[in-house]
């Protein structure tokens, strides 16, 4: 029979409930997730002990030159001038291609996001190797838009296949016409996807070196690697006001990237729009939609192929040497994308399973290694193994944790993802249904998580393929990797025997490229695009 | 032999006391619902007995095995309770056959089959939880959890994502499937209806205490303490006069149980008692209509009383009496029929 009693019908006193610490298993997960934020924001710390090494007199000497202004200018002019014209090229093309009835929709989404394929240096290479006049802030500003254009695409696009089109069309029936609700109902629907994609853009503006050598343009990151070669006081100096714009650029996302966030009350109910035909503007719209990948992808590939074919055989590179730079940077990308994902995969455990600020906190801070353009994180990494452990400077395990402390925003934020993807209580139900916790990870959680490990992985192994500076501050000597050869090559002149590098490059991104186009296409994955903190 | 034997038991999250030295038995052989507000720790109570977390204190036990004490911890793959969880929380990556035959060996698959048919779903089985309805996926759910011939099912919730009509139809079809299988089963509930309609037993959760017991016939009809009675179906509780089995109260002279000892006392009258006239009855008294919420098979209709209580009276239209005439502001009168429930106020 069922029975009961309560503390008011027992008569003797109870004792008071003992507390015990049995949360040690998530305890555990807290401290292994502290020491991996400690070492990734170690590089901040090492750039400000580098700073103080070099003295505050240096820092006066080369912050207050005329040229220091001149840099900050030229940065601040090309960040405009670049993140308008992603943010409408950008948005057109994600207007098109979700919410238009373009023929061969699914090969656009993928041709759209290729440019990320292209390095941004070879593209610089191949526009000013047509013209050597192709040079300044109007030559960075257009091969700059080309190569980041998808960081705003790609957000975009995601954003608008998840707003709701019920609102949408609440606006039309309250009197607003096409063009007002875009601008009224739409933008303001996109716009954290505007933002954080924006936010990408600068950030990438302010670490690019090689794209910015090649056409004669003046920023930080470009002194800070002159300078790094002759004076390298000098170059630490510089490299306090780029992490300053770059922690300033994050804090301003995260202060009005939070307004406004748009949610969509009931999700179960949510419909597709309705994607418009387009008629007569088809063919036009195609060819801009061409147009523009004809430049950021044709161009580059086409003056590559252009190059190679008139150089004479005996000035390019042997096959095997091409082998050669081919494994190794496979090599190092892949061992960058491997930590960078491993990781991951615990701080995004803890931040997802269970919400506390000290959590949140810890999380978020990870995030500051956006803010770190890649010669920074060299650089920091060169004075930690110059000073603190000699025996670690020119090993390739510091080019492998330079690959996964700068991309680890990236894996994070397709781990994180894929951590929502398997809740606990699925695991719960696995062990309930008699199966020990091993089988429940192999038959559960691997399966739910791993096409998301798997996006953070080939998102990091692009980037890091298609990484320069970092690559040519650590890589140890005697080391070549594709990049290197391209830049050695590229720096003599010797375009035809840079180009089969340059090729070999875009066909090794090219692949995961594709196959992140296609699944950020999905619904499932869609948040992966949005590339930010997503809380 | 009891199913489930918890002593004891206090757990707390993050400093916060969802279970505070509970202690609860549940039959074997039974539907036991157990019915609270959100909050009031029907959640972890399962998850305890499932064995996903650990008691801070107390001990229990499944059937004459210890499975959770200061020193023992069972682990649920051990422990042979299905679990069917609010919204099913089937696997994603699984269809509905590979759900269902998760916990079973390789040989036994046609096991799952038979199950599938069991709770109705035959050739559904390939489809994958994203192609299921909500009561497909809970009913996917439930023969997931019977695959492993559990020797006890828990249901946390399980019809609080459906709509009302289809809640209804699952109810019958989940206690249908439990009664076939003869498996003894707690299903934890917010919803009164639900506990009432569904279960043999039904034990109310207030705050982490066990309020009341009980089969659901005596604890609508004879609660155990006021606290109880309002927690369920409709109460008009009210200060009495007990002498000598009648109660002297704003209802005027009613009749109560014989048990209630003289003195000052607390009656309950459900809404049901109360017979609602437009002309004179024996002891009745004069009340005025305030609002009324129709039902159609029933109405409640409030009343203040002369001495300005207010009550609730269930209309109905039995044989004769036309109460779907009657308009708020309308003079009526009121009368108690039947023998109160009283608790007395002496110490």
């Amino acid at each position: 029979m069922t029975s009961y009693s309560d503390t008011a019908a027992t008569t003797a006193p109870s004792p008071p409930p003992r507390v015990r610490a049995r949360r040690g298993g998530a305890d555990w997960l807290l401290y292994v997730s502290v020491v991996i934020a400690l070492g990734l924001l170690s590089p901040l710390v090492l750039v400000g002990l580098d700073a103080h090494r070099a003295g505050w007199t240096e820092i006066h000497r080369v912050l207050l030159r005329t040229r220091s202004e001149r840099l900050l200018t030229n940065t601040v002019e090309l960040s405009v001038v670049v993140v308008a014209a992603t943010v409408v090229i950008g948005t057109a093309a994600a207007w098109c291609t979700e919410r238009c009835a373009l023929p061969l929709r699914r090969l656009w989404t993928v041709l759209l996001v290729l440019p990320i394929a292209v390095p941004d240096f070879v593209a610089g290479y191949a526009w000013h190797s047509i013209r050597p006049t192709f040079t300044g802030l109007w030559a960075a500003a257009l091969v700059m838009t080309l190569s980041t254009y998808p960081l705003i695409y790609l957000p975009v696009a995601a954003a608008l296949r998840r707003a709701d089109p019920g609102v949408d069309e609440v606006a039309r029936s309250l009197g607003l016409g096409r063009s007002a609700t875009f601008l009224r109902v739409t933008v303001p629907q996109i716009r954290p996807a505007l933002i954080g994609g924006s936010l990408v853009v600068v950030l990438t503006l302010l670490s690019e070196y090689g794209a910015f050598e090649i056409v004669h343009f003046q920023t930080f990151t470009t002194e800070i690697f002159t300078e790094f070669q002759f004076d390298q006081a000098a170059a630490s100096a510089l490299s306090v006001p780029l992490v300053l714009l770059g922690l300033l650029v994050l804090t301003g996302e995260s202060r009005i990237g939070r307004r406004g966030r748009v949610s969509r009350t009931a999700s179960q109910a949510a419909r597709v729009a309705r994607r418009r035909r387009l008629g007569y503007a088809t063919a036009p719209i195609l060819a801009a939609l061409s147009a523009l990948i004809g430049l950021a992808v044709g161009v580059p590939i086409g003056t590559l192929v252009y190059w190679m074919q008139r150089s004479e055989r005996s000035t390019l590179p042997a096959a095997a040497t091409v082998g050669k730079a081919t494994w190794a940077t496979v090599d190092y990308s892949a061992l960058g994308a491997l930590v960078a994902v491993a990781l991951a995969l615990p701080i995004a455990i803890m931040a997802v399973r269970r919400a506390s600020t000290v959590r949140r906190l810890i999380e978020r801070s990870t995030y500051l290694t956006q803010s770190l353009p890649g010669v920074v994180i060299a650089l920091s990494l060169v004075f930690f193994s110059i000073h603190y452990a000699y025996p670690l400077y020119q090993t390739s395990l510091l080019l492998v944790a330079a690959y996964a402390i700068l991309h680890f925003p990236l894996a994070l934020v397709c781990v994180k993802v894929s951590v929502v993807q398997a809740p606990p209580r699925l695991g719960d139900i696995g062990r309930s249904l008699g199966k020990g916790p091993a089988a429940v990870f192999a038959r559960v959680t691997l399966p739910l998580i791993a096409p998301g490990l798997l996006a953070g992985f080939c998102l990091v192994f692009l980037t890091a393929t298609t990484e320069l500076t970092a690559t040519l501050v650590l890589a140890p000597t005697g080391v070549h990797t594709l990049a290197t050869q391209f830049w050695a090559y590229q720096s003599e002149a010797a375009y035809g025997a840079a180009a089969p590098y340059a090729l070999v490059i875009i066909a090794l991104a090219a692949v995961p490229g594709a196959l992140l186009g296609l699944w950020f296409d999905r619904e499932r994955y869609s948040r992966l695009a949005t590339l930010e903190p997503a809380t | 032999m009891s199913a489930v034997e918890i002593r004891n038991v206090s757990k707390s999250y993050d400093g916060t006391a969802v279970l505070n030295d509970f202690t609860l038995t549940v039959a074997d052989t039974f539907i036991t619902a157990i019915l609270g507000p959100s909050g009031s720790g029907k959640t972890t109570l399962l998850r305890l007995i499932a064995g996903f977390d650990r008691p801070d204190a107390g001990t229990i036990m499944l059937g004459d095995q210890l499975v959770d004490d200061a020193r023992t911890h069972v682990r649920p793959e051990r422990r042979g309770i299905g679990y069917v969880p609010q919204e099913g929380a089937l696997f994603p990556h699984l269809n509905a056959i590979r759900n269902i035959g998760f916990g079973l060996d390789r040989g036994d698959r046609d096991r799952a089959a038979d199950l599938l048919g069991l709770v109705g779903l035959t050739g559904l089985g390939h489809r994958y939880p994203h192609e299921l309805s909500g009561g497909q996926q809970q009913r996917v759910a439930l023969a997931r959890a019977l695959a492993i011939r559990p020797r006890l099912v828990l249901l946390d919730e399980p019809f609080s994502s459906l709509d009302a009509s289809l809640r209804v139809s699952m109810r019958r079809d989940i206690a249908r499937v439990l009664a076939e299988t003869r498996t003894p089963s707690i299903i934890v509930t917010h919803d009164q209806d639900e506990a009432l309609s569904l279960a043999n037993q039904v034990v109310i959760l207030d705050e982490g205490h066990a309020l009341a017991h009980g089969t659901p016939a005596d604890l609508y009809r004879t609660p155990i303490s006021a606290a109880a009675a309002r927690y369920l179906g409709d109460a008009n509780l009210l200060r009495a006069e007990v002498d000598a089995g009648v109660a002297r109260c704003a209802l005027g002279v009613v009749r109560v149980r014989a048990d209630v000892p003289n003195g000052p006392a607390t009656i309950l009258v459900r809404p049901e008692q109360l017979r609602v006239s437009a002309t004179p009855t024996e002891g009745s008294v004069l009340a005025t209509i305030g609002n009324i919420d129709y039902y159609g098979h029933d109405s409640l209709a409030e009343l203040t009383l002369d001495d300005a209580t207010m009550v609730t009276a269930r209309l109905t239209d039995y044989a004769g009496i036309d109460c779907v005439g009657f308009r708020p502001g309308d003079r009526v009168y009121v009368q108690a029929v039947g023998d109160m429930v009283a608790w007395s106020l002496v110490i």
